[in-house]
């Protein structure tokens, strides 16, 4: 497991002019940012803001659409994750990702969690099988499933199910995890449960967060960055963001106003 | 002859159809050869299978001589590769995309994806594809089988049936036989259906 940072200062991710076309749609204008080790940071904005298309950036799981182009520079530790030459498996595991809804992609629960690790080429039973447990603790999830880890995962409930995504990032051991809207598809009782997973994982990892919830944003990060139209309008800590924006647009947002009106 | 025929020409065909229906259903299998594969695909699609089919048919014939039953392999894995590919690419779109993605996402190269996620989950819908194929494929050799009737060896089902359906003294065997292909037809098909039905009970 990726060791505790501390007050960690050092840029864990940079992106610098970055634009994200999908076919003639221009997802992401030009965004500079640089994004610290060790802190929580959340993307917020309206929806079609460019916040999925920043946090797909990342592990580069844009590469997965035709129809999608990148220009610009995205770094994880200093290098260059953009353009040919990347080994991009190897960025994926080290940039682990959870989805807006939980997918599976295997029948059982622990073939669920082991999946990565398996792609990864562990094969040893008894290795995977302590990654999966430590993996599964971490998502409080190992109570449980602890006995039926052959069982199918569709039989454990939504937000059990996105637990195991966590988990199954988690058995990776990334540096970085990135939230696509994690609680979203939850009731904001299994929302708040999820939370309660997510906060800890602050301490040991850089985790950005793409959130529609203004109170998860506030409650979970340490930075909040504010999007719209593909552009970033407002970088800063949480808390002056929330309470004091230094951009109207920003306070717009905040207020739940259409932009532009008093 | 008929199962000759459709056995060596099945397991080719279903092998290029997979690579082809997994290079079309991703973009990032396949390397250089995957577009080529799909737009070839498109291409073949776009022409009645039988010209390509009896094309292939008398060039093998021509460069390699008497090689009907080659030939006639040949030609039924073209005249069927589109029509494979199409109901590949349709088995593997059961797979959602959110899987695949999620795959991806866990450091998963696509040709490991493919068989670990995509082959797994459209497993019923690949066999009900496979079956069904086999049952056309079946059909299908009536076109070259009358041709390949002109090398030694024993005749197809299919050009039995033809040479004797005039013959009123061979009316049963004509009958006994045109009953074996229908049947053969109707099991391979039976058998489709029910995989077909099962990949539906899998993925709800």
């Amino acid at each position: 497991m990726s060791e505790a940072r501390g007050p960690a200062v050092e840029t864990k991710l940079e992106t610098t002019a970055l634009h994200v076309w999908f076919g003639d749609r221009h997802a992401l204008r030009g965004v500079t940012l640089s994004l610290l080790a060790g802190k929580t940071v959340a993307f917020i904005g309206a929806a079609g803001s460019g916040r999925t298309a920043l946090l797909r950036s990342f592990n580069r799981l844009h590469d997965l659409d035709p129809r999608a182009r990148t220009h610009g520079s995205v770094k994880l530790d200093g290098a260059e994750i953009l353009g040919r030459g990347i080994d991009v498996l190897a960025l994926r595991r080290r940039v682990g990702m959870v989805f807006t809804r939980p997918t599976l992609i295997a029948v059982t629960i622990f073939d669920n969690v082991a999946f990565g690790l398996r792609a990864k080429g562990l094969a040893d039973r008894i290795a995977l099988e302590e990654r999966c447990e430590r993996a599964l603790r971490r998502a409080v999830l190992w109570e449980a499933v602890s006995t039926k880890l052959d069982r199918p995962a569709a039989e454990l409930s939504m937000e059990q199910q996105q637990r195991l995504c966590v988990a199954r990032a988690l058995a990776l051991e990334p540096e970085v995890m990135l939230f696509d809207d994690p609680t979203a598809a939850l009731d904001p009782v299994a929302g708040l449960a999820l939370e309660e997973v997510i906060m800890p994982l602050r301490r040991d990892f850089t985790v950005l967060i793409a959130t529609n919830n203004l109170e998860q944003a506030a409650r979970l990060s340490d930075t909040t960055c504010y999007l719209a139209n593909g552009e970033v309008v407002e970088t800063g800590e949480t808390p002056l963001v929330f309470s004091r924006p230094s951009d109207r647009r920003t306070e717009d947002f905040l207020a739940g106003r259409p932009p532009g009106q008093a | 002859m008929t199962a000759i025929i459709v056995i060596s020409a099945l397991p080719v065909t279903v092998s290029v159809a997979l690579f082809a229906a997994a290079a079309a259903n991703d973009t990032n299998i396949g390397g250089i050869t995957g577009p080529a594969v799909r737009e070839s695909i498109e291409w073949s699609s776009g022409i009645p299978p039988v010209v390509v089919g009896l094309a292939v048919f008398f060039c093998t014939i021509a460069v390699r001589g008497d090689q009907a039953v080659v030939a006639a392999v040949a030609a039924l894995v073209l005249l069927n590769l589109p029509n494979a590919a199409a109901r590949l690419v349709e088995a593997f779109g059961t797979v959602p995309r959110d899987a695949r993605e999620a795959a991806a996402a866990l450091g998963a190269s696509p040709t490991a994806s493919y068989f670990a996620l995509v082959q797994p989950a459209a497993a019923w819908a690949v066999a009900a594809a496979v079956f069904s194929l086999a049952a056309q494929m079946v059909g299908e050799t009536s076109a070259v089988a009358v041709a390949v009737s002109a090398s030694d060896g024993p005749e197809p089902l299919s050009v039995q049936i033809w040479h004797y359906a005039s013959n009123v003294s061979m009316a049963g065997t004509e009958a006994a036989a045109c009953i074996v292909l229908v049947a053969m037809i109707v099991v391979l098909t039976g058998i489709a259906r029910v995989c077909a039905r099962r990949n539906l009970g899998a993925t709800g």
